[in-house]
Parts: C-alpha cells; structure tokens; sequence
C-alpha cells in the first residue's frame, strides 16, 4: 500500500494539482459542465461525482500531510467553501436544467410555480431568520469552543513569516502575483473586477432569465461568470491555501512543506525570446526598440483582438449592445482573458514579462 | 422545502408548516443553548483553572493545618498577651508624657539661647561702635572716657558670650536628652510589634482570613466574574521587553499562574526530611520505615509545638512558633518529594494515618493537648496533603540567585522567560511552549562516546561519529526528534497534549533546562560576569560578643567594622577575612566552560564576536595558534606534511583541528571539473596534494635563516628531565614546575608523577575539561610528548630561553633558564620521540591533482574567462602551480584565523560573524538533509561534533571548494555541549540599559582578573577562588606547594604584589640574594611572564578586588608610622580584659611592651620555622619581608588569630584561636590573646632584627 501510493498516488496527485495543470483542468471540466449540464446535475450523475469527490477527500485523509493541511483552524473554512461551492454551482443548474427542459416543452418555470406575491412577515419571514441566526449563533459557539483560534508568531516587519499567506479571500490575488507586476495584479486586475461587477446590470441587455434559474437562456453570461469566479477566483484561492507552501513554492497536495526545497526559476522575457533567442543578437540599449516586440503584441491584443472577436465569437452581440457597451464588454473581457494567456505563456514558454521597462518601472 | 404548499398565488396563508418551524426553532435553541453552556464549561475548563483549583483546594488544606496549629498554642496565649499589651500601652504612655515634658524644657532652652544669643550678637555691635569711638577719638582728649567705655563694652561682651554658651550648652543638653527618650520610644514601639505572639496572631488570623477567601461558591460560572478564586497571576515587567521588531512591548510573564511556589520559599525540596525522601513505599520493611519516618515527621511536629515536658503548662511559645513555620515547610517539601507520578500513590493512606496516630497516642500522647480524632485528623490531612502536591509548584530552585526579592534577580524585575524563553503571557501548557528538559541530545551524546570508545580518535574520517549521529545506536535515528523520543517530551504528549508541532510559531520556545545559563550571556555580555563572587566575612578577634551568637568555629562575627576605633581601643583586633565558598550559589558553569573553548580554540580567529557587545573579547589573544613566518626554522617539512594531513596522528590533544580525511572529503566523488566536463576525483588524494601544497607554500613563506647551531655534548638530559618535572627535593634552583601547563614524557620512574591523581585533580578542582576518561585531556599548554620528532634543537634551545623571541604572543613564560639549563632540557625532550608518529610516510607530490588543483582554483577566481585561466595555469612551472595552490588554499581555510602569517595580515576571517547568531532564525540554519532536530542547539551541536555533517546526503556539489570546511577540532561531547550552550546565548535580544548588567569596578576587577588567570594559567600552580592548584598532587611535600592565594590580596600590599608580578624572583635588583626572597627554600621559582603594565595592574586590582580590599596603591597605614613608636618607646599602662571574667576590664602596668613583645616573639619559638638570615632550608616564609612593604597592617593579627582558615593545610600552627587556647603562653600581656596578637604584629613588622 504504501509502495503503490509513494509509487503512483502521491506523484499523480501532485502533477493533477500543479497549476498549469489544474487550472485549465479544471476550466475544461467547467466547460464540459456546462456542455453537458443535463446530463451532469442529474441526482444520480450529481451524487456519483459528489461521492468519487468525497472519496478521494476522504481517503486522503489517511496522509498524514493532507490530513495536517486540511484541519488547520485556518483552512477549515476552505474546505467547507470548497464542498458548499460545488453543492450550490449543481443546485444552480440543476434547477436551471429543470427549467430549461420545461421551458422547451412550454411549461414555466419552477419559480413561477412556486411564485406567490405577498408572504406574511411573521412567521414566514422572521422566523426562518431567526432560526437561521439561532443556528448560525449554535455552530459558531461550538466551533470557537472546539477549535482555537490558530495564533501565529507576533507580527513583525522584520521577520515576515514563511510562507507568508494572504486572508483566505485575497488568495487568489495572491496566487496571480505569481504571474503578474504588483501594480497590475494587485490594483488592475482587482479594480477592473470590481468595476466590471459594477457594470453588470448597466451591460447586460439580456431581458430573459430573470426571477429563475436558467442556463440556456443566458450562457454568454453565466459561462463568463462561472469562469470568472470558478477558476480564477475558488481554484486559485484552493491553489493558494493547500498547494503553496514555504517560499510561496508549489507543493503537491500529499507535500511536505519543506522550507529547503530548491525550485528553479528560469522565466524570460519576451524581448528576450525575440532578440536573444530567435535573432541572436544582443538586447537593444534603448527600451522601445528592445520592447517593441512585446508592446506591438500587446497592442494588438488590444486592438486586433477585439476586432477578430467581434466578427466571430460576439458578432451576435454586437447589435444587441450597441457600441458604447460592446466596448466596455470587450474591454472587460480583453482583462479577463489577459489573465490566462499570461499564465499559459507562464507554463508553456516561461513567460516572465511581456513588456519589461524597469527604466519606467511598467512591466506587464 | 421540498413540500409543495398548496396554496395558491395569492393566498395569504402560511408559507411553511408552523408546526415544523416551531419544532425546528425548539431544537435549533437547544443547541444555541448547548452552545452557550459549551462555552461556559469550557472557560471554566482552562487548564490553568484546573490548575489553581487544585492548588487552592492543596493550600486551604495547608491553611487549615496551620490554622489548627496555631490556633492551639495561642488560645492560651492570647490572655497573657493582652495583658502584656496593657503593660506595654502604661510604659509607652508614661514615656509619652515623659516625652512632652523633656519638649517642653528644649523649647524653653530653645528660648533662652535665643535670648542669650540675640543679647550677645547686639552687645558686638556696641563693642564695634565703641572700638570706632575710641580709634577716633585716640588722639583727642576724650580718648580716656573712649577707652574706658571700650574696656566697659568688651566685659559686657565676654559676660554676655558665656551666657550664650551656656545657654546653647543646655539647649544640646536637651535635645540630646529628647532624641534619647525618642529613641526609647520607638524600640519599645518596635519591640512590641516584633512580639512573636503578636505576629503568631496575626499569621492565625492571616491564615484564617485566607482559609476564608477559598470558597467553591465564587467559582461557579456565571457568578465568578464577582470574585474569582482562580485568577491569572502576572508580572509586568517595566524594564525588560519583547522584541517585534517594530514595537517593543513591556514583557508580561504569567507563569506563576500555575508555577505557584516559584517565587515563593517552603516549597524547596532541598529542605525536606532526608529519611522521607530516601524511604520507599514499596512493600514490607521500606513500607515500615516509611511508617516510621513519617511518624516520627509528623508527631516530631507536633512536640515541637507542644513540647512533652510542657504539655498542659506554658509553653515556649515564641520558639515554639517558628518551628512550627520552619517545619511546616518541611511538610510541604515531604509531600512534594513523596509524591510520585509513575504510580500516582505513595502506599499510605487515611487507614495508616490512623494506624500511626493510634501508635502515637499509645506511646506518647498520653494527656495530649489534642483529641485523639483532631490528632488523627493531623495525620491524615497531612498525608492526604503529601500525596496531592505537584511537582512544578516548587520553589525556584536557585531561589537566593534568581527569583527571591533579595537576590539579584528578583522575580518582579526580571520575570521568567527573560531566562528561560517561551511565550510569557500564555496560560496554555502548550502555548507557552514548554520544552522538555530532558534533551534528546544527552541521548546521542551517549551514542556518540559509545561508538568513539572502541576507536583511536585521531584516525582519518569521523564517519563512525557521523553514522552515530545519524543512525543511533540501535539503527533507529536518534534525531527525528522529540515525538518518538520516549524521554519527558512523550509523557508531556499524554498528559498536557504537548506536541513539538506547537512550538512552530513562536521563535523563543522555552530553552530546555541543560541551556537555560546560555541566557545569562544577555545581560552579562563581560563574559565571566556572573560567576559566583567570594563571600567575604569581617571577622573580629577576640572575645565574642555575648550579644551575636558566634557564628564561626573561631569567633567570626557578621557586620563588625573592622576600623571601628572603639574596637581597637578595647584591645579587640578586627579584620576582613576572606572565606573561599565551598558550594556557590549558583554558577552558570556550562556557559563559562563554553566561553573557555571559545577562547582556547580560537573560534574567534573565523566567527567574528562584536566586541564591543561582548567586552572579553578584547583581552583575547590575536591569534589562538603559534605564528607561521618562522615555522621552517622550527620543524621539517615532513613533520609538517604528517601534522597537517592529520594533526591528531601526532597529539591526540592537540587543539590544531583536522582539515584532511573527513566524511566529506574522503571519498570518490564526480564534479564538473573546471567546467571541461565531468572527472572522477578520489578525495584523499585530493585532499593529500591540498596538504602537501600548503605545507610547500608555508616552508616558501618562512624565513630561511636559521638559528645558530647548538652543541648539545655534554648537556646532561638527566637533570634536564628533573628540571622539567620539577626534583624540588634534590635540585634547589632547579625545578621548573612544567607539568603545571603541560603534559610531560618521564622517563625516569622515581619522578614518575602520579597522572591519575593528577588527572583527577585537574579534573576535579578546576572547571577545565578533561573530555571523557581524560583520554582527550587538554592541559594549558601542548603535549610534550615526542616533541623531539618535531622540533629543531636549535629551536627549542632558543624557544625555552626566550619564548618571546620567537612570538611576541608567546602565553609560554620566561622561565629564567641559565644556558647550562636550557641545554640541558633541550638534550632531555629531543630525545623524546614520537616513533608512530616517525613511522608514518610523508605526502608525496602528486603533480596531476595538483593541477587540477591549481586550475580549479584559478577558473574559480572568475577573474579571467575559463581558457585563459586555464592558460595561466599551464604556464606555471610545478613549483610555481604549488605555491600558488597553497596561498589560496591557506586563504580558503583561512588558517591565518588563528596562525599569524605576514601575508594575511588584517585579513577578513572567513567564518560566519557569531555576534548574533543565537538569534538567526531556524529556517535559516541550513541542516540541508541530516536528520537533526530542527533547534539552534542541535545545529551547532552537531556541527561542533562534525563540522561537514551537513554536506551529508547532499549530491557533491559541482565545485569541490563549495563544500563545508570547518575542520574537525574533535570536541568531546561536553566540550561540543557547552561551546553550543555559548553559541545559543549570542542573542540580539534588547536589554534596556537599566535592566543590563553593569558590573560595578570591584566586579569589573574580578572579571578582567579571571581573564587573565585563565589566559596565563595561574590556577595551574596556585589556588584562586578555592580552583586550581593543579600540580599540588605531583608535589610530594606541603612545603614546596606554591602558594595559594586565597585572600591574597588582604595579604600583600598592592605595591609589593606589582613589583613581583613584574619580577617575581626579584632577579635583576642589585644585591638581592635568595636568601632575600620570601620562600627561599622552595626550589621552584614563579617564572616572568613579561605582562604588560596594563595586564599586571589588572591582576593586582583583581586579588585586591577578590577580597573586598582597596587597590590604591601603598595605603598609608596609620599604625606603621606613628603608633608603635609612640606606644613602645615609654612603659605605660593599658586596660585589658580581665582574663577570669571577660565582661571586666583590669589595668595592668607593663615595664616595657617593645622588650615584653620581644619575650614573647622568642616564647612562641616563630624562627624555628620562619626564614631568618642566612639559614634557607626552613618552610615558613621570610620575615624580612613581613616589613619590606610585602604585608598589609591588618593582615597579620587575621592571620595569626586563625591560618587555617586563611589557608587552608597550612603547616602554620594556631596560637591563639579558640581552638588552641591551651597553645597560648599566658604570661605575657595579662595573657589576653589580643594584645599578644597586636604586640607580635608590631614588633614584626617594625622591631623585628636578625639576631633577635
């Protein structure tokens, strides 16, 4: 037992967990969710994936790292976000399957059913409230009292500790420090998110799929979304709290936090891969014309792109939104999509920067 | 959810089932409720609640005993006690209005001077008038009516004076009488607030108030927010904080919450009764004795209270008081060390309680003052007592040093975890981060001496060390760590739910007991700060005064000014006396040891220590090794080779560590040799042409002139060898007491000196290490044994006439050898050889590994590209290749760290700084792959024992000069333990300044002195501070020993003691002779260390400083110019002690005191053993010299009073003291001892001729 899971178990779980595997794992098995959500969030297929999930959680538990990992005070919550993340994401399509399958036959949907208008205050509303609060007050007794809280070293500006981790909810800014300039992941990216939720209900001109479940009505939105706060907000944040260890290095999920453990870094530039790689010249002094191969890509991922997707992916967007909207789309998505491409160039050709102007201090 | 309501849209009728809610919110408040009670119990379930609870409950069973005791013996008091308080009220009312009359009559005298005195001073300012009426009037015709009004003023002035003398004369008169009745007043006050019955009270009622304040009811939740029984005790400590870099918080210790004893006394088992503690409750007889030992304990208390004879009568209370206090800390101690955890149970219990009360009231209390149920209650709740007391509620067991409110480091001030580490304000057992003290590492040191026995130590490759260290003795690795030791650390997992994982987070776990001294080094950075002082004791000789018990076996009293004038009136000599500790408090040894190694080794010579955070360092030597530029004038070059290949080959001792032949330069490795591909390299060749190069390099180096030749025919090595070992008994001026410092080879059996005893006595009486069974024993200076296959005679002959000559850092004295001297030693150590040693090869060049060598070495200066070095290297002759190897192999072990060589002269040392290393964080230690528990201890532990452990399980690294190279010193475990003790107390922890330890100058004295004397070896011959002497074994007879020095510095004038440190035979002053000399007898003779005047005046101040006496220089004592000249020169009479009752004094007239004294001088026969004269063969020092400035005035009466104490074996005989009274001839000076003592003194140091 030991031999085969030193042998096979440990080495596949750790290559499964690697980021530039789980990351685009898991975006595939999203898509392939929501492909086949029918088929999936059926009870039967539902509990089956829910119970091989669980199994492998459980039997994991037997490994004396993972077991350390998962019950830490800190993690616990993770591990209940993780199973509560999957319970609602199939409670959501589910229903949303329900509903599309009546929606086909012509039958409303299941809330229209349900759908009364007025409900009285008390007891309907008031007291389920304060159940929920008696409940939540009961749970959150008995876990302060059984679980202590998890006291670290005595902040220090000198001695940070290792690994020095974020609050769990910031995690996954965390995890995309690892791919991007401080200014662009931690103020960019984060405002363009928040921006971008701000935006929501002035973008979205889709009438339908209010008041309901529904997947077929909106699938440009809920896939985007789902993407959005799937992979890059709950892997990245699971990536965060069980994979990374001392010195923010990856460590698979059976790992030893070895604070020694030597990992190379060895990422280059793109005006590195242009000029010293393919034209085997020395790096030009001056910085325009040294980064011109990296600010003319990102110009036209910013400029070509958009084009090529509007005559393609969202040609049957664009009527719809009109050109103010298409453009603030475009452009939240262009920042959306920045992200993996970043992190693929990152996995596949050791992308450190695209653009490298330390003179000016922007990297991007 | 899940049911459907089957109402429609828009019926207003309930959503959910009533029913079913209400049920849901029943249960859902049940568990809120649960809840709440889980925390209420939880809180009142903290482990340090429990743990006051059950000290509570221990100590209100305590209270109750000793409420019960005291109870007893003072009902009965309590009548006679109010009536002697009425008595003392009347007195102190009588004295109070004797009191207000007597400030009544200063105010009237007060009155009166100022009267007087107002009357007076106006009368002047008539005199001045009339004094200017008459000097103006002179000339004229009213100068007659002038002068007379002159004359009238001036009586009026004298009359008006003495009244106001007068006056003022009663006024002091008065206040004098006032102050008197005041002070009368206030010691009766005093004295009866110091009633011991009084005090008994108010203990009863202390007692009783605190019985009171332990009740369960303030304990149940909810309520005891009100008054909790159970509360956190917490010491804030104002000058003392915690480090967080970017605040620094006051530091807060909370350990006495549960260490409750700690600062407390009563709970020291050092005090409890031995019988108890060696009884064993095991079965049978033991259990008997048990049975006995506690009868006797418990009932001896109770007739302590009640003594037999005065039962039911008066009792002597007061005594009877503090016996019951002292003894009932006795109790405590038994029931602490009675109580053992393996089993829980001491075999006693209530049945036997009542078994030995009922023995007790069969026997002997018969009429008791108790009942027989309150007796057996006695017994038994003291028994229950004895088995509930835990073992960390004792008192700090270095209570007088640490904790206690009079020692140096009262607990208020310094708290706990200053010392000992760990989280201070933590309440949690594991949260404070409690350490086991049982280290694991006493484990492996025991595997590691296991597996070093059967091996000769100075073989190549430590690799069995190593594989102890890793693999245990047993195959299971000794070091993974405290989880599967099965030492304290796994009973603390069962009982406290102690794990090492809890100690992750906090950088400062608790040190474990072997390590806490390392935190003396945070306020006591002068290094031997800390070590025990002397006790000093004034002493006064004489008769004891009735008042102060005597408190020594000869009359020595505390607190008696030795100067006090009145004293010396009455004829009672008083001095300072010097009382060597046997047992000192508390001396923190390891450290100490730790720092000596340090220092002897040389560690400072690679690992930088700041010296201005740690002061000692600037005493030290430059270099711990011998210098280099000279070396090829010493030796050969292929004892050279052999000695650096393996320096242990030839003296196993040796403090020269081994660079060669390790575990991670021995064995065959691959390495990308200078970047032209891999090659396959055997180490030990390697590491061969590494030695050979460096010793080519060296001989290159040195000088080539060599010494003079030196003709040793006809030298007589025989008398060379009694010199060396020290003939005292044939050869006067002869011996040298060489075997102080060295070991050395004897040939002859009859000098033969007994090592074992020698061994033993090094071992010991001096806190030097002998390593284990004195195998590595490391004597001061080096091994002489086969000393002849190393040196030139040449070299030895000019070495042991001027060892300066050849090193200006020489510690090797100058020994004043006469050139028929020297030949003579020399001819006698080079015949002494290390034939072994001779028998191994030299190394032999190996010209290929050599250029390897040279080319790796040059590729790796990176200071040209790989092809060009390479092309440097290939145009290099042989020889060039191996000077070049060797200079920069010399630099990169950085031999210059301890070898003085001209072409490193202020080189960097290449090891890592110390200065702080104590507080480097453990992530950044690199263990790399050794299986070594992850503490700094262990770190240094380990790498002290084998430097390259860390290189082990690591792929060879590409570069072979990458590779650790900390030679292997070959430390013995405990020197390996206390260097690493040293090592953790570096720390960079923030002593405010009114928190560090600033020693005073008489400290700094002692500190600057113990430097010294440890640097020069001075405990090699003498005895200081009650250590040393170690070559008083070899020495067959007493009176060759070289002195000890305790009180050395009461004895010598710090003048006298400058000259002879600076010239201690006196050689070059013209005239001087050996019969001039103190002890011209002893044929060994204290050889020149040419100190530096700086260095000589820091060891006068340090005796001085060592016995509590002045170190300025020449003190003029009053006595020796102008007291015996006037007091001998004139018969006189004098006041003594009458000699048939003590407490009278009677006059007697003496004819002659300087011819009396002289009388006296001869009766007690002084010259039959004291040098006088001509005559060189008696024992006892020189008198000459009690008056050539040697002596201090106050010294000889202390002497003469009691030798033995100041000297402990000496052959001195005591006269006077108590012991010997039947020894004094009382027929001089009315046969009082004192005035013996004073007249013998006198007449020694200032009458004393020849022929007398």
């Amino acid at each position: 037992m030991p031999t085969i899971f030193e042998s096979f178990v440990r080495p596949v779980m750790t290559f499964l967990a690697k980021p530039e595997i789980l990351v685009p794992m898991m975006g595939v098995l999203l898509a392939l969710t929501l492909k086949y959500y029918r088929v999936v969030t059926q009870p039967k297929w539902a509990a089956l994936i829910g119970l091989a999930i669980l199994g492998v959680f459980l039997g994991s538990c037997f490994e004396t790292n993972f077991r350390k990992n998962i019950t830490r005070p800190d993690n616990i919550p993770i591990v209940l976000l993780l199973f509560s993340v999957f319970f609602f994401l199939w409670l959501s399509l589910r229903r949303a399957a329900v509903n599309d399958e009546a929606a086909e036959r012509g039958e409303p949907p299941l809330e229209a059913v349900h759908r009364r208008e007025t409900v009285l205050v008390w007891p309907d509303l008031v007291m389920v409230e304060l159940i929920c609060l008696v409940i939540l007050s009961a749970v959150l007794l008995f876990w302060a009292v059984g679980i202590r809280a998890p006291l670290e070293e005595p902040a220090s500006a000198a001695l940070t500790p290792n690994p020095s981790k974020a609050p769990w909810y910031f995690l996954g800014l965390q995890e995309m420090l690892v791919y991007f300039d401080p200014w662009y992941a931690g103020v960019v990216l984060p405002t363009m998110i928040v921006v971008g939720l701000m935006a929501i209900p002035y973008v979205d001109m889709n009438p339908r799929g209010n008041g309901y479940f529904t997947f077929a009505e909106r699938k440009f939105a809920i896939s985007i979304y789902l993407f959005g706060f799937i992979i890059f907000w709950i892997v990245l944040i699971t990536i965060g709290t069980f994979l990374r260890g001392a010195n923010w290095n990856f460590f698979g999920p059976y790992d030893y936090w070895d604070p020694h453990r030597q990992v190379p870094l060895m990422n280059i530039n793109i005006s590195e891969i242009f000029w010293v790689k393919w034209m085997k010249t020395a790096l030009p002094s001056e910085w325009y014309i040294r980064e011109a191969p990296g600010l003319l890509l990102v110009m036209g991922y910013f400029l070509v792109v958009p084009l090529i997707l509007m005559k393609t992916v969202l040609k049957p967007l664009a009527k719809p939104l009109g050109a103010v909207r298409l453009i603030v789309v475009m452009t939240l998505l262009l920042f959306m999509i920045s992200m993996p491409v970043k992190m693929l160039g990152r996995w596949l050709i050791n992308l450190k920067y695209i653009v490298y102007i330390p003179e000016y201090f922007i990297n991007l | 959810m899940s049911k459907r309501p089957s109402a429609t849209n828009n019926d207003p009728g309930f959503l959910y089932n009533q029913k079913r809610l209400l049920k849901l919110f029943t249960v859902s408040s049940a568990a809120l409720v649960a809840g709440i009670i889980a925390m209420i119990l939880a809180d009142f379930d903290r482990p340090w609640k429990h743990e006051q609870r059950a000290q509570l409950k221990w100590e209100a069973g305590k209270l109750a005993l000793e409420a019960f005791l005291l109870e007893t013996t003072t009902q009965q008091e309590r009548a006679g006690l109010d009536e002697a308080r009425e008595a003392a009220r009347k007195v102190i009312a009588e004295r109070e209005a004797a009191l207000a009359e007597a400030r009544k009559r200063v105010e009237g005298a007060q009155g009166s001077f100022y009267g007087a005195d107002m009357a007076f001073k106006a009368q002047k300012q008539y005199t001045g008038e009339a004094q200017y009426g008459f000097d103006e009037a002179k000339s004229t015709a009213d100068a007659e009516r002038a002068a007379a009004r002159l004359r009238r003023e001036r009586d009026e002035e004298k009359l008006l004076g003495i009244a106001a003398r007068e006056a003022e004369e009663i006024l002091v008169k008065e206040q004098e009488a006032l102050k008197a009745l005041e002070k009368d007043l206030d010691d009766l006050v005093a004295r009866e607030r110091a009633n011991p019955s009084l005090k008994r009270l108010q203990l009863l009622a202390a007692a009783v108030e605190k019985k009171k304040g332990y009740s369960p009811l303030r304990e149940i939740p909810l309520l005891d927010f009100l008054a909790p029984p159970t509360r956190v005790e917490q010491v804030v400590l104002e000058n003392l904080v915690d480090n967080y870099e970017f605040s620094t918080p006051k530091r807060v210790d909370r350990c006495g919450t549960c260490h409750i004893g700690i600062n407390r006394l009563g709970f020291e088992p050092e005090k409890w009764p031995t019988e108890i503690l060696s009884a064993d409750a095991g079965n049978g007889e033991k259990v008997a004795r048990f049975e006995e030992a506690v009868y006797r304990f418990v009932y001896g208390l109770i007739d302590s209270v009640h003594p037999p004879a005065s039962r039911g009568g008066a009792f002597a209370r007061e005594e009877a008081l503090l016996r019951t206090v002292e003894i009932h800390h006795q109790a405590l101690g038994m029931m602490f060390a009675s109580y053992d955890r393996s089993d829980g149970t001491i075999g006693l219990d209530k049945k036997t309680g009542r078994k030995i009360w009922r023995r007790w009231q069969r026997d002997e209390g018969k009429g008791a003052w108790v009942s027989g149920k309150e007796g057996a209650s006695v017994a038994e709740q003291y028994l229950s007592l004895l088995q509930r007391m835990e073992s960390h509620w004792r008192t700090h067991p270095h209570f007088g040093q640490m904790v206690g409110d009079a020692s140096p480091h009262p607990y208020e001030m310094v708290g706990c975890t200053i010392c000992h580490n760990g989280r201070g304000w933590s309440t949690d057992f594991g949260f404070a981060y409690h350490t086991p003290d049982r280290h694991r590492v006493e484990d492996w040191m025991t595997t590691a001496r296991a597996h070093e026995e059967g091996r000769h130590l100075p073989g190549n490759v430590d690799q069995t060390l190593e594989e102890a260290m890793l693999h245990g003795s047993g195959g299971a690795p000794v070091t993974t760590g405290w989880v599967t030791d099965h030492g304290t650390g796994d009973s603390w997992e069962h009982e406290r739910g102690w794990t090492h994982e809890k100690t992750h987070h906090w950088m400062w776990p608790q040190l474990p007991g072997m390590l806490v001294q390392s935190s003396c080094l945070k306020c006591h950075k002068e290094g031997y700060l800390a070590a025990a002082e002397p006790e000093y004791a004034d002493v006064r000789i004489g008769r004891p005064d009735p008042a102060q018990p005597d408190t020594g076996e000869w009359g020595l009293h505390a607190k008696v000014n030795y100067n006090d004038p009145a004293a010396e009136q009455a004829g009672e000599y008083a001095g300072r006396m010097f009382i060597p500790q046997e047992k000192p408090a508390y001396r923190p040894d390891a450290l100490e040891r730790g720092l000596d190694n340090f220092v002897s080794f040389g560690c400072y010579g690679c690992h930088k220590l700041d010296d201005t955070l740690y002061p000692f360092m600037k005493q030290v030597r430059s270099k711990a090794g011998p210098q280099l530029d000279e070396i090829a004038r010493k030796t050969t070059r292929e004892w050279l080779q052999k000695w650096v290949w393996n320096p242990k080959d030839f003296r196993p001792g040796t403090r020269m560590p081994s660079f060669f032949g390790l575990s991670n330069n021995s064995h065959r490795f691959t390495y990308r040799f200078a970047e032209q591909g891999d090659d396959e390299v055997d180490g030990v060749e390697w590491s061969k042409a590494e030695a050979y190069a460096l010793v080519e390099w060296l001989l290159e180096k040195s000088g080539r002139d060599a010494y003079p030749a030196v003709d040793l025919s006809g030298a007589d090595p025989a008398r060379g060898e009694k010199i060396l070992v020290g003939d005292y008994e044939a050869s006067a001026h002869q011996a040298k007491a060489c075997i102080a410092c060295h070991d050395v080879p004897i040939q002859t059996p009859e000098l033969a000196v007994d090592r074992e005893k020698l061994a033993s006595w090094v071992d010991g009486a001096t806190h030097r290490t002998m390593g284990w069974k004195g195998r590595m024993a490391r004597r001061h200076g080096p091994d002489l044994a086969g000393i002849g296959s190393k040196v030139s005679k040449e070299w030895l002959y000019h070495w042991l006439l001027n060892p300066r000559g050849y090193w200006h850092e020489a510690n090797m004295p100058d020994l004043r050898l006469t050139v028929d001297e020297a030949r003579d030693v020399t001819a006698y150590l080079m015949g002494q050889r290390n034939a072994a040693f001779d028998a191994l090869d030299g190394l032999e060049l190996n010209q290929a590994t050599l250029r390897k060598l040279a080319q790796e070495l040059k590729v790796g200066e990176q200071q040209e590209s790989t092809s060009q070095a390479l092309g440097i290297v290939e145009r290099m002759t042989p020889k060039e290749q191996v000077l070049y190897v060797g200079e920069k192999l010399f630099k990169h072990y950085g031999c210059f760290g301890c070898h003085e060589v001209s072409t490193f002269k202020g080189a960097t040392p290449i090891g890592t700084e110390l200065t702080e290393w104590g507080s480097k964080l453990i992530d950044r230690l690199a263990f790399n792959h050794a299986p070594i528990e992850h503490t700094r201890f262990d770190f240094a532990y380990a790498k002290l024992v084998n430097p390259r452990i860390y290189d082990h399980g690591m792929a060879m690294r590409d570069l072979p000069f990458e590779r650790l190279k900390m030679p292997r010193f070959g430390f013995s475990p405990e020197e390996a333990r206390d260097l690493a003790t040293f090592l953790v107390g570096l720390v960079n922890d923030p002593i405010p300044a009114a928190s560090a330890y600033k020693p005073d100058t008489r400290r700094q004295d002692i500190i600057d002195g113990r430097l010294l004397v440890r640097r020069y070896n001075c405990q090699g011959c003498h005895v200081i501070e009650a250590e040393g002497g170690d070559i008083w074994p070899a020495i067959a007879a007493d009176k060759w020993r070289p002195p000890t020095l305790l009180g050395q510095g009461i004895k010598t004038q710090p003048s006298w003691l400058f000259r002879f440190l600076e010239n201690p035979a006196f050689v070059s002053i013209p005239g001087v002779q050996d019969s001039d000399r103190v002890r011209p007898w002893h044929s060994i003779r204290m050889p020149t260390f040419h100190l530096t005047e700086a260095e000589t005046r820091k060891i006068v101040r340090y005796f001085a400083a060592l016995s509590g006496a002045s170190a300025d220089f020449d003190p003029i004592e009053p006595d020796s110019l102008t007291g015996p000249a006037a007091r001998y020169a004139v018969p006189q009479t004098r006041l003594i002690p009458d000699p048939a009752d003590k407490t009278k004094r009677v006059e007697v007239r003496v004819s002659n005191r300087l011819e009396e004294a002289r009388a006296l001088f001869k009766t007690y026969d002084c010259k039959t053993c004291h040098v006088t004269g001509g005559d060189l063969t008696k024992a006892a020092p020189n008198f000459r010299h009690a008056h050539a400035g040697r002596l201090r005035e106050t010294w000889i009466p202390t002497w003469l009073w009691g030798p033995g104490k100041l000297q402990p074996g000496t052959a001195m005989p005591g006269f006077f003291g108590e012991r010997a009274p039947e020894a004094q001839d009382k027929s001089y000076f009315g046969g009082d001892p004192a005035e013996q003592i004073r007249a013998l003194r006198d007449y020694i140091r200032h009458h004393y001729r020849e022929e007398d």
